[in-house]
Protein backbone atom coordinates (compact mmCIF):
# COMPACT_ATOMS: atom_id res chain seq x y z
CA UNK A 1 0.00 0.00 0.00
CA UNK A 2 1.65 2.93 -0.88
CA UNK A 3 1.88 5.71 1.59
CA UNK A 4 1.13 9.03 0.08
CA UNK A 5 -1.41 11.57 0.30
CA UNK A 6 -3.02 10.48 -2.93
CA UNK A 7 -3.12 6.90 -1.54
CA UNK A 8 -4.70 8.31 2.09
CA UNK A 9 -7.79 10.17 -0.03
CA UNK A 10 -8.12 6.70 -1.85
CA UNK A 11 -8.87 4.69 0.97
CA UNK A 12 -10.51 6.87 3.33
CA UNK A 13 -12.78 7.25 0.24
CA UNK A 14 -13.14 3.53 0.01
CA UNK A 15 -13.64 3.63 3.82
CA UNK A 16 -16.54 6.12 3.58
CA UNK A 17 -17.91 4.06 0.59
CA UNK A 18 -17.91 7.46 -1.18
CA UNK A 19 -15.88 5.69 -4.25
CA UNK A 20 -19.23 5.27 -6.55
CA UNK A 21 -20.99 8.66 -7.20
CA UNK A 22 -24.40 8.35 -6.05
CA UNK A 23 -25.75 11.47 -7.47
CA UNK A 24 -23.11 11.97 -10.60
CA UNK A 25 -20.60 13.43 -7.77
CA UNK A 26 -18.87 12.08 -5.14
CA UNK A 27 -19.85 12.84 -1.63
CA UNK A 28 -16.94 14.76 -0.41
CA UNK A 29 -14.18 16.30 -3.13
CA UNK A 30 -11.03 15.75 -2.96
CA UNK A 31 -10.24 19.38 -1.89
CA UNK A 32 -12.60 18.50 0.90
CA UNK A 33 -10.80 15.23 2.20
CA UNK A 34 -7.23 16.95 1.89
CA UNK A 35 -8.06 19.68 3.74
CA UNK A 36 -8.91 16.81 6.22
CA UNK A 37 -5.84 14.99 6.15
CA UNK A 38 -4.09 18.28 6.64
CA UNK A 39 -6.15 18.60 9.59
CA UNK A 40 -4.66 15.20 10.96
CA UNK A 41 -1.21 16.18 9.91
CA UNK A 42 -1.69 18.94 12.56
CA UNK A 43 -3.22 16.62 15.23
CA UNK A 44 -0.17 14.16 14.82
CA UNK A 45 2.22 16.94 14.89
CA UNK A 46 0.90 18.25 17.95
CA UNK A 47 0.16 14.91 19.68
CA UNK A 48 3.44 13.62 18.57
CA UNK A 49 6.02 15.80 17.73
CA UNK A 50 8.61 12.84 17.43
CA UNK A 51 6.77 11.75 14.28
CA UNK A 52 8.34 15.27 12.48
CA UNK A 53 11.72 13.99 13.74
CA UNK A 54 13.07 12.99 10.25
CA UNK A 55 10.83 15.66 8.35
CA UNK A 56 12.28 18.69 10.69
CA UNK A 57 10.62 19.34 13.99
CA UNK A 58 11.20 23.68 13.16
CA UNK A 59 9.96 23.75 9.76
CA UNK A 60 6.33 24.88 9.05
CA UNK A 61 3.95 21.72 8.73
CA UNK A 62 3.72 20.51 5.18
CA UNK A 63 0.07 21.44 3.92
CA UNK A 64 -0.98 18.93 0.65
CA UNK A 65 -3.17 19.89 -2.38
CA UNK A 66 -4.45 17.36 -5.24
CA UNK A 67 -3.54 16.76 -7.22
CA UNK A 68 -0.24 18.16 -6.97
CA UNK A 69 0.48 16.06 -4.03
CA UNK A 70 -1.07 13.19 -5.36
CA UNK A 71 2.26 10.86 -5.05
CA UNK A 72 3.72 13.13 -2.36
CA UNK A 73 4.69 10.25 0.43
CA UNK A 74 3.23 11.62 3.93
CA UNK A 75 6.39 13.10 6.21
CA UNK A 76 6.17 11.01 8.93
CA UNK A 77 6.95 6.90 9.85
CA UNK A 78 4.53 3.81 8.36
CA UNK A 79 3.06 3.87 12.03
CA UNK A 80 0.82 7.02 11.71
CA UNK A 81 -0.97 6.54 8.44
CA UNK A 82 -3.29 4.06 10.25
CA UNK A 83 -3.96 6.68 13.03
CA UNK A 84 -4.03 9.47 10.24
CA UNK A 85 -6.46 7.29 8.25
CA UNK A 86 -9.13 7.11 11.01
CA UNK A 87 -8.86 10.58 11.78
CA UNK A 88 -9.67 11.16 8.06
CA UNK A 89 -13.08 8.88 8.02
CA UNK A 90 -14.16 10.32 11.64
CA UNK A 91 -13.42 13.89 10.64
CA UNK A 92 -15.37 13.54 7.47
CA UNK A 93 -18.17 11.92 8.92
CA UNK A 94 -18.88 14.61 10.97
CA UNK A 95 -20.02 16.45 8.30
CA UNK A 96 -23.50 17.23 8.51
CA UNK A 97 -25.49 15.38 5.73
CA UNK A 98 -28.25 12.39 5.61
CA UNK A 99 -25.92 10.30 4.88
CA UNK A 100 -23.14 11.15 8.22
CA UNK A 101 -23.03 8.69 11.30
CA UNK A 102 -22.01 10.89 14.11
CA UNK A 103 -21.94 7.46 16.42
CA UNK A 104 -18.99 6.29 14.01
CA UNK A 105 -17.32 9.60 14.07
CA UNK A 106 -16.76 9.41 17.58
CA UNK A 107 -15.40 5.96 17.86
CA UNK A 108 -13.05 7.09 14.70
CA UNK A 109 -11.78 10.34 16.68
CA UNK A 110 -11.19 8.65 19.62
CA UNK A 111 -9.58 5.42 17.70
CA UNK A 112 -7.21 8.50 16.30
CA UNK A 113 -5.81 9.60 19.82
CA UNK A 114 -5.87 6.26 21.46
CA UNK A 115 -3.24 5.02 18.48
CA UNK A 116 -1.11 7.85 18.83
CA UNK A 117 -0.83 8.20 22.10
CA UNK A 118 -1.38 4.45 24.20
CA UNK A 119 -0.37 1.10 23.80
CA UNK A 120 -3.77 -0.48 23.69
CA UNK A 121 -5.20 1.50 20.99
CA UNK B 1 0.94 -24.22 9.71
CA UNK B 2 0.62 -24.23 6.33
CA UNK B 3 3.35 -27.01 5.95
CA UNK B 4 6.56 -24.82 6.10
CA UNK B 5 9.48 -26.09 8.37
CA UNK B 6 8.80 -25.21 11.99
CA UNK B 7 11.32 -22.11 12.58
CA UNK B 8 11.99 -23.36 16.11
CA UNK B 9 13.66 -26.47 14.75
CA UNK B 10 15.29 -24.93 12.07
CA UNK B 11 19.10 -23.89 13.56
CA UNK B 12 19.76 -20.17 13.28
CA UNK B 13 16.07 -19.31 11.81
CA UNK B 14 15.18 -18.05 15.12
CA UNK B 15 15.98 -13.98 14.98
CA UNK B 16 18.74 -13.00 17.65
CA UNK B 17 20.79 -10.18 17.51
CA UNK B 18 24.06 -11.24 17.89
CA UNK B 19 25.92 -8.58 16.74
CA UNK B 20 28.33 -6.55 19.35
CA UNK B 21 27.66 -3.16 17.92
CA UNK B 22 24.70 -0.41 18.05
CA UNK B 23 22.30 -3.21 16.20
CA UNK B 24 22.37 -4.99 19.05
CA UNK B 25 21.08 -2.11 21.25
CA UNK B 26 18.70 -0.51 18.75
CA UNK B 27 17.19 -4.19 18.02
CA UNK B 28 16.78 -4.95 21.71
CA UNK B 29 15.14 -1.55 22.74
CA UNK B 30 12.99 -1.44 19.02
CA UNK B 31 11.46 -4.92 19.91
CA UNK B 32 10.71 -4.14 22.95
CA UNK B 33 8.95 -0.37 22.79
CA UNK B 34 5.49 -0.06 21.13
CA UNK B 35 5.08 2.65 19.23
CA UNK B 36 8.48 4.02 19.12
CA UNK B 37 9.79 5.32 15.74
CA UNK B 38 13.33 4.46 14.69
CA UNK B 39 14.83 8.29 14.51
CA UNK B 40 13.41 8.78 18.22
CA UNK B 41 15.31 5.68 19.33
CA UNK B 42 18.73 6.35 17.22
CA UNK B 43 18.06 9.96 18.71
CA UNK B 44 17.81 8.75 22.51
CA UNK B 45 20.78 5.86 21.54
CA UNK B 46 22.96 8.59 20.97
CA UNK B 47 22.49 10.49 23.89
CA UNK B 48 22.65 7.47 26.27
CA UNK B 49 26.28 6.35 24.45
CA UNK B 50 27.73 10.26 24.68
CA UNK B 51 26.12 10.37 28.36
CA UNK B 52 27.50 7.13 29.23
CA UNK B 53 31.15 8.08 28.25
CA UNK B 54 30.73 11.59 30.19
CA UNK B 55 29.72 10.16 33.09
CA UNK B 56 31.65 7.28 33.30
CA UNK B 57 35.01 8.11 31.50
CA UNK B 58 35.50 4.81 30.47
CA UNK B 59 38.01 5.92 27.85
CA UNK B 60 40.91 7.24 29.25
CA UNK B 61 43.96 8.38 27.21
CA UNK B 62 47.39 9.17 28.72
CA UNK B 63 49.31 11.47 26.54
CA UNK B 64 52.43 13.06 27.05
CA UNK B 65 53.10 17.08 25.81
CA UNK B 66 55.62 19.66 24.81
CA UNK B 67 54.74 23.15 24.78
CA UNK B 68 57.33 24.99 22.71
CA UNK B 69 58.89 28.36 24.09
CA UNK B 70 56.98 31.52 23.68
CA UNK B 71 53.93 29.34 23.01
CA UNK B 72 51.08 29.45 25.80
CA UNK B 73 48.33 26.94 24.48
CA UNK B 74 47.69 23.09 24.20
CA UNK B 75 44.62 21.86 22.99
CA UNK B 76 43.77 18.09 23.17
CA UNK B 77 40.43 18.66 21.57
CA UNK B 78 39.43 16.93 19.14
CA UNK B 79 41.36 13.52 20.32
CA UNK B 80 40.93 12.21 16.59
CA UNK B 81 38.76 12.42 13.89
CA UNK B 82 36.20 10.34 16.31
CA UNK B 83 37.25 11.17 19.53
CA UNK B 84 36.37 14.41 21.77
CA UNK B 85 37.76 15.20 24.96
CA UNK B 86 35.03 15.46 27.69
CA UNK B 87 37.44 16.17 30.73
CA UNK B 88 40.78 16.34 32.16
CA UNK B 89 41.57 13.66 34.64
CA UNK B 90 45.16 14.70 35.59
CA UNK B 91 47.50 17.26 34.31
CA UNK B 92 51.01 17.76 35.18
CA UNK B 93 53.84 20.06 34.09
CA UNK B 94 52.63 23.85 33.84
CA UNK B 95 52.44 25.83 37.47
CA UNK B 96 50.06 28.66 36.46
CA UNK B 97 47.69 27.07 34.03
CA UNK B 98 43.68 27.70 33.42
CA UNK B 99 41.96 24.72 31.72
CA UNK B 100 39.33 25.20 29.36
CA UNK B 101 36.91 22.89 28.85
CA UNK B 102 36.84 20.19 26.99
CA UNK B 103 39.99 20.16 26.07
CA UNK B 104 42.28 23.31 25.90
CA UNK B 105 45.19 24.35 28.63
CA UNK B 106 46.59 27.97 28.80
CA UNK B 107 50.24 28.70 31.01
CA UNK B 108 49.34 31.29 32.33
CA UNK B 109 52.64 32.30 33.58
CA UNK B 110 53.60 36.00 33.14
CA UNK B 111 56.16 37.13 31.26
CA UNK B 112 55.37 34.11 28.95
CA UNK B 113 58.47 31.27 29.55
CA UNK B 114 61.09 31.43 26.83
CA UNK B 115 61.73 27.41 28.07
CA UNK B 116 60.12 24.79 26.07
CA UNK B 117 57.89 22.74 29.20
CA UNK B 118 56.11 19.13 28.87
CA UNK B 119 54.09 17.08 30.96
CA UNK B 120 51.60 14.05 30.82
CA UNK B 121 47.31 14.79 31.02
CA UNK B 122 45.19 11.75 31.60
CA UNK B 123 42.04 12.73 29.20
CA UNK B 124 38.56 11.35 29.27
CA UNK B 125 37.13 10.84 25.35
CA UNK B 126 33.65 10.46 24.17
CA UNK B 127 32.64 9.54 20.71
CA UNK B 128 31.34 12.07 18.30
CA UNK B 129 28.78 10.56 16.56
CA UNK B 130 26.75 7.83 16.24
CA UNK B 131 28.50 6.00 13.85
CA UNK B 132 32.15 6.00 16.26
CA UNK B 133 32.91 1.97 16.37
CA UNK B 134 32.83 1.46 20.08
CA UNK B 135 35.04 -1.39 21.30
CA UNK B 136 33.69 -4.84 21.49
CA UNK B 137 34.19 -4.79 25.54
CA UNK B 138 31.41 -1.65 25.69
CA UNK B 139 29.10 -3.88 23.47
CA UNK B 140 28.99 -6.82 25.56
CA UNK B 141 29.80 -5.64 28.96
CA UNK B 142 28.11 -2.92 29.29
CA UNK B 143 25.23 -3.39 27.03
CA UNK B 144 22.90 -3.84 29.64
CA UNK B 145 23.48 -0.39 30.97
CA UNK B 146 23.36 1.07 27.69
CA UNK B 147 20.06 -0.22 27.11
CA UNK B 148 18.63 0.74 30.74
CA UNK B 149 19.62 4.10 29.78
CA UNK B 150 17.90 4.18 26.49
CA UNK B 151 14.53 2.94 28.19
CA UNK B 152 14.88 5.36 31.11
CA UNK B 153 14.94 7.91 28.71
CA UNK B 154 12.30 6.85 26.39
CA UNK B 155 10.08 5.76 29.35
CA UNK B 156 10.58 9.08 30.49
CA UNK B 157 9.13 10.96 27.83
CA UNK B 158 5.50 12.58 27.99
CA UNK B 159 2.66 12.55 26.41
CA UNK B 160 3.64 8.81 24.56
CA UNK B 161 2.16 5.05 23.97
CA UNK B 162 5.33 4.51 26.43
CA UNK B 163 5.73 6.94 28.53
CA UNK B 164 5.95 4.88 32.03
CA UNK B 165 7.70 6.54 35.53
CA UNK B 166 7.86 3.67 37.28
CA UNK B 167 9.68 1.97 34.68
CA UNK B 168 11.81 4.93 33.89
CA UNK B 169 12.52 5.79 37.44
CA UNK B 170 13.88 1.47 37.58
CA UNK B 171 15.94 1.84 34.35
CA UNK B 172 17.36 4.80 35.51
CA UNK B 173 18.79 3.35 38.32
CA UNK B 174 19.76 0.11 36.56
CA UNK B 175 21.53 2.79 34.05
CA UNK B 176 23.41 4.92 37.06
CA UNK B 177 24.77 1.92 38.18
CA UNK B 178 25.93 0.42 35.05
CA UNK B 179 28.00 3.53 34.74
CA UNK B 180 29.69 3.19 38.19
CA UNK B 181 30.16 0.08 37.29
CA UNK B 182 32.15 1.09 34.23
CA UNK B 183 33.52 4.20 35.84
CA UNK B 184 34.98 1.98 38.94
CA UNK B 185 36.32 -0.37 36.00
CA UNK B 186 38.33 2.35 34.09
CA UNK B 187 39.37 3.59 37.51
CA UNK B 188 40.88 0.32 38.09
CA UNK B 189 42.50 0.51 34.35
CA UNK B 190 40.20 -2.38 33.73
CA UNK B 191 41.98 -5.08 35.99
CA UNK B 192 39.55 -7.02 38.42
CA UNK B 193 41.26 -8.68 41.37
CA UNK B 194 44.50 -7.78 39.64
CA UNK B 195 47.46 -5.78 40.93
CA UNK B 196 46.85 -2.29 39.35
CA UNK B 197 46.18 -0.76 43.05
CA UNK B 198 47.96 2.04 44.72
CA UNK B 199 47.73 2.97 48.35
CA UNK B 200 44.99 5.76 48.97
CA UNK B 201 46.30 9.63 49.66
CA UNK B 202 46.19 9.15 53.39
CA UNK B 203 48.10 6.39 53.83
CA UNK B 204 50.74 7.65 51.64
CA UNK B 205 52.03 10.06 54.50
CA UNK B 206 50.36 12.93 52.71
CA UNK B 207 52.80 13.07 50.01
CA UNK B 208 50.42 13.74 47.00
CA UNK B 209 51.22 12.86 43.39
CA UNK B 210 48.47 14.47 42.12
CA UNK B 211 47.06 11.31 40.91
CA UNK B 212 44.72 10.49 44.18
CA UNK B 213 41.12 10.27 42.94
CA UNK B 214 41.73 9.37 39.32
Amino acid sequence: MSRTVGGLVTEARQLLNDTVPISGAPRFTDGALVAVVNEGVLQIRSKRPDAFLVYGLRLPTPVYALPDDEDTNLPFADMFYSPLLFYVVGRSELTEDTFSDDGRAVTLMSKFTQQLLRING
Amino acid sequence: MSGGADPCATPGALFQSSSADLDRLLDNVGAMVPGLTTDVLTMVAWNTIEDFYQRSTYRREHVYWQLDPQQIVLNFDPYDSNWRVCRFLYFSGLQNVKFIPPGRVQDVTYPTPDTERTGEALLALKPNNLNVALPYDVWTTYFEALMNGVLHRLYMQPGKPYSDMQAAQLHGRLYRSGISSARADAQAQHLREGSSWQYPYFAVGGHADGRQGL
